[in-house]
């Protein structure tokens, strides 16, 4: 059998995995494998922007406060300082790759953002569509560059790992299925990159593209690297809920200019849960939809903001608005549905300051990535930043060490052997639709023990049963994003009831306190070994 | 028996990598660029034997300097205003609309009021670079010695001037912090630009040097008299 041989192999074409193989391209020879088309992935739906100290009238020592207020205890703060100190040199490079941030209409300075959570205007931004402009001006370097190769509709199945204990296990490769062909590839290379980005798929509403089903973490995970503080996950207050739209935010900028949260009967209902009603924190606002989603049986609430100008709605929401408009929502005259969602993950594969998971030869970057950066909230507009800076060090790591290894074990090839066509493909749908309503209705914003049972319970069974399916069938890329979503889902859960407080993104009503003489710890998760 | 989980051939197997001649042609240049940038970024410590034990120590310290300049042509104003701290540089030019004004900056002071205390500034272009090692330590040297010099009181410097018009002679301010000594220079454009004496030339060669860091700005290579050096 054929053996794909590179030397970089990269998982992920958002901002990590595209801008750590422009740097190792250098190197030697880069693939890069898209899922799906190389522009589709939650890079390119950032509407926010990148968080960096933009001037000495900032101050690393601002920046590096305000995430750590955001993370409540749980930042690793040396991990911080290396971000936030880091940080304007990679956005420099981001701006010298020829990505346009938005500068004032005289002269040439950049126009700044203020976000929640950050005490001064440091957010670059290109409109509400910044993620987009990155992912344009890196993928075109990216594909102008000849030592790079995107492989479109390429979907990682499972690491290749050596068979040595898990403390010197190394990772080989990948095995990919190519849904151009049909055909699994075997890919071995001198070091690989997991940077496929997020888990938001694994929940009913999510802000996140269809490709985010936690791919990278449940490979990682199966292959026997640790996984850290899964239970930590944002929900972005204000998701379009439409049928015909996925994962469309609504930015929480259009809160900050007067819209206002509403029950479908019009009662305005964010002043009885903080003073500062609409403009309370993401978390506190998020709960507070879905306790009146719960509360009423509502299906989603109102976002309304109609009371304002069209000619102002239209000149601060141009994508919302345009958007909006073609599914037949105009919200200069009539109120937004809108759900809480599934934003961000702020765990992920454990990474340290090199961008090195725990096992040798495999890097991570993103959001796939935990770098100690996020604690139990991340601030906003900081994740851009944090896979700019790791990407970076990831390939300094390259280059400094990973090139100076031996060449990896050659992986078997992919065997395939006793599988048949699957004439069941309602199972993979069922189950799919199963454990994300699961996940939203018992592992969501507001949890329990008993909510995190049952949870537990349903989501082990279906383990069971797409593992039995994984084995006799032939494998699809929806049985592939299936399978990692049942493992990610199953890694949240068990980290959620491992921790017995409330704090940052977790918040379960058995414990709604923080404890920081029991829980100022991270959750580590591993194979075969108990949770830590 | 499928092959789906981790698994390994035993041996150790080279690869061989088969590369088009335009591929090859890249990796080549690209290696070659990405050695020359590497060595740049990374700078090479300047050696210290022949330095004194003060020269020494000042290598240690901590190194912050604060340039803004003026000068006026025919077309108005321009200047340039670069903040080194942390090992970073902040770099920013422009034109100043007209007359200064003296107002402070506003209590609510945030990170986009870089510099803009004065709102006739207007900037064009703005940038961060990572200051090379070798730079910043040979900036430090001659730190200490424009300090050395003041302390001296040795420094037979003109005063600074206006700068709206091409006969103004311009002004030049630089903030230097070593370690817990700070000192603040003040001149005009064109004296440093003239050199005519030690003060100046060392207060010329510094400013040169920073504006040597990164690419160019405003596509000013020189600053009316002032280039860039590298180092």
């Amino acid at each position: 059998m054929h053996i794909n041989r590179t030397d970089f192999l990269v998982i992920g074409s958002g901002i990590a995995g595209l801008v750590y193989a422009l740097k190792v391209a250098s190197l030697g020879k880069v693939t890069v494998l898209c899922k799906s088309i190389p522009t589709e992935s939650s890079t390119r739906y950032a509407q926010g922007g990148i968080a960096s100290v933009n001037s000495p009238l900032d101050s690393f020592q601002s920046h590096i406060q305000d995430t750590l207020d955001a993370g409540a205890g749980l930042c690793h703060e040396e991990v911080v300082e290396l971000l936030v100190k880091e940080g304007p040199i990679r956005v420099q490079e981001l701006i010298d790759l020829g990505t346009n941030f938005d500068k004032e209409e005289i002269g040439g300075d950049y126009k700044l953002g203020r976000e929640g959570g950050h005490s001064v205007r440091r957010i670059l931004h290109a409109g509400d569509a910044t993620g987009a402009e990155i992912q344009r001006a890196i993928l075109a370097e990216a594909n102008s560059n000849p030592n790079i190769e995107l492989m479109a509709n390429h979907i990682a199945i499972d690491l290749i790992t050596s068979k040595h204990a898990i403390e010197n296990r190394e990772v080989l490769g990948a095995y990919v299925l190519d849904e151009n062909s049909g055909s699994v590839k075997t890919f071995s290379a001198k070091c690989t990159m997991l940077a496929t980005g997020g888990v938001g798929k694994v929940y009913l509403y999510t802000s996140n593209p269809v490709v985010a089903t936690g791919d990278g973490i449940a490979m990682a995970y199966r292959a026997g690297a640790q996984i850290a503080n899964m239970e930590f996950i944002q929900f972005h207050p204000t998701c379009l809920y439409h049928p015909q739209a996925h994962s469309f935010l609504i930015t929480e900028a259009m809160r900050g200019e007067g819209a206002v949260l509403k029950r479908r009967d019009g009662y305005a209902f964010m002043k009885e849960y903080h003073q500062k009603a609409e403009l309370a924190p993401r978390d506190i606002v998020a709960r507070a939809i879905d306790d009146q989603m719960k509360r009423f049986g509502d299906d989603f609430v109102h976002l309304d903001i109609s009371h304002k100008p069209r000619d102002f709605i239209v000149e601060h929401f141009p994508t919302i608005f345009a958007r909006l408009l073609e599914l037949g929502i105009d919200c200069s005259k009539e109120p937004i549905p809108v759900v809480p969602a599934a934003h961000y993950c702020c765990g992920g594969v454990l990474s340290d300051q090199r961008g090195r998971s725990s096992l040798h030869r495999l890097s991570t970057a993103g959001e796939t990535a935990w770098t100690g950066v996020h604690g139990a909230n991340r601030l906003a507009s900081n994740s851009l930043l944090e896979a700019l800076v790791f990407a970076h060090r990831a390939a300094v790591d390259a280059e400094e060490n990973i090139m100076n290894l031996p060449e990896p074990e050659s992986p078997e090839p992919w065997d395939n052997l006793g599988t048949g066509q699957s004439t069941e493909e309602v199972l993979v749908s069922h189950t799919w639709d199963e454990v994300r309503r699961t996940m939203w209705n018992l592992v969501g914003i507001v949890r329990s023990n008993s909510r995190l049972t049952l949870a537990q319970r349903r989501v082990t069974r279906a383990a069971e049963e797409i593992r039995d399916y994984y084995w006799r069938f032939r494998v699809t890329s929806d049985l592939i994003e299936l399978r990692n979503l049942i493992q990610v889902a199953d890694l949240i859960i068990r980290s959620a009831s491992f921790r017995k407080e409330s704090r940052g993104l977790h918040y379960t009503a058995d414990y709604p306190q923080r404890d920081d003489e029991h829980w100022k710890r991270d959750t580590i998760l591993q194979k075969d070994r108990p949770l830590s | 028996m499928k092959a789906r989980k981790a698994e390994t051939v035993s041996g150790l197997h080279s690869i061989n990598r088969r590369k088009s001649p335009r591929a090859l042609l890249g990796s080549v240049l690209l290696v070659f660029a990405l050695g020359a940038c590497s060595s740049a970024n990374r700078g090479i410590s300047i050696s210290t034997k022949d330095l004194n034990a003060e020269q020494r120590k000042a290598l240690q310290q901590e190194l912050s300097i604060d340039v803004f300049t003026a000068r006026g042509f025919l077309g108005g104003s321009e200047y340039e205003r670069y903040y080194l701290g942390d090992s970073i540089l902040w770099r920013e030019c422009g034109n100043i609309s007209s007359k200064r004004s003296s107002e402070t900056p506003a209590d609510s002071l945030e990170g986009d009021q870089f510099l803009k205390e004065d709102q006739n500034l207007k900037i064009r272009e703005r940038r961060v670079e990572q200051m090379p090692e070798r730079a910043e330590q040979n900036l430090k040297l001659m730190a200490l010695k424009l300090i050395d010099r003041e302390e001296r009181d040795d420094s037979q410097t003109p005063p600074p001037g206006p700068f709206y018009s091409l006969a103004d002679p311009g002004m030049i301010e630089i903030k230097i912090g070593l370690g817990s000594k700070h000192r603040i220079l003040i001149t005009s454009v064109d004296a440093v630009a003239d050199k005519a004496n030690a003060p100046l030339a060392d207060m010329h060669t510094l400013f040169s040097v920073i504006r040597g860091v990164g690419p160019t700005i405003c596509d000013s290579k020189t600053f009316f008299g002032i280039s860039r050096s590298r180092i």
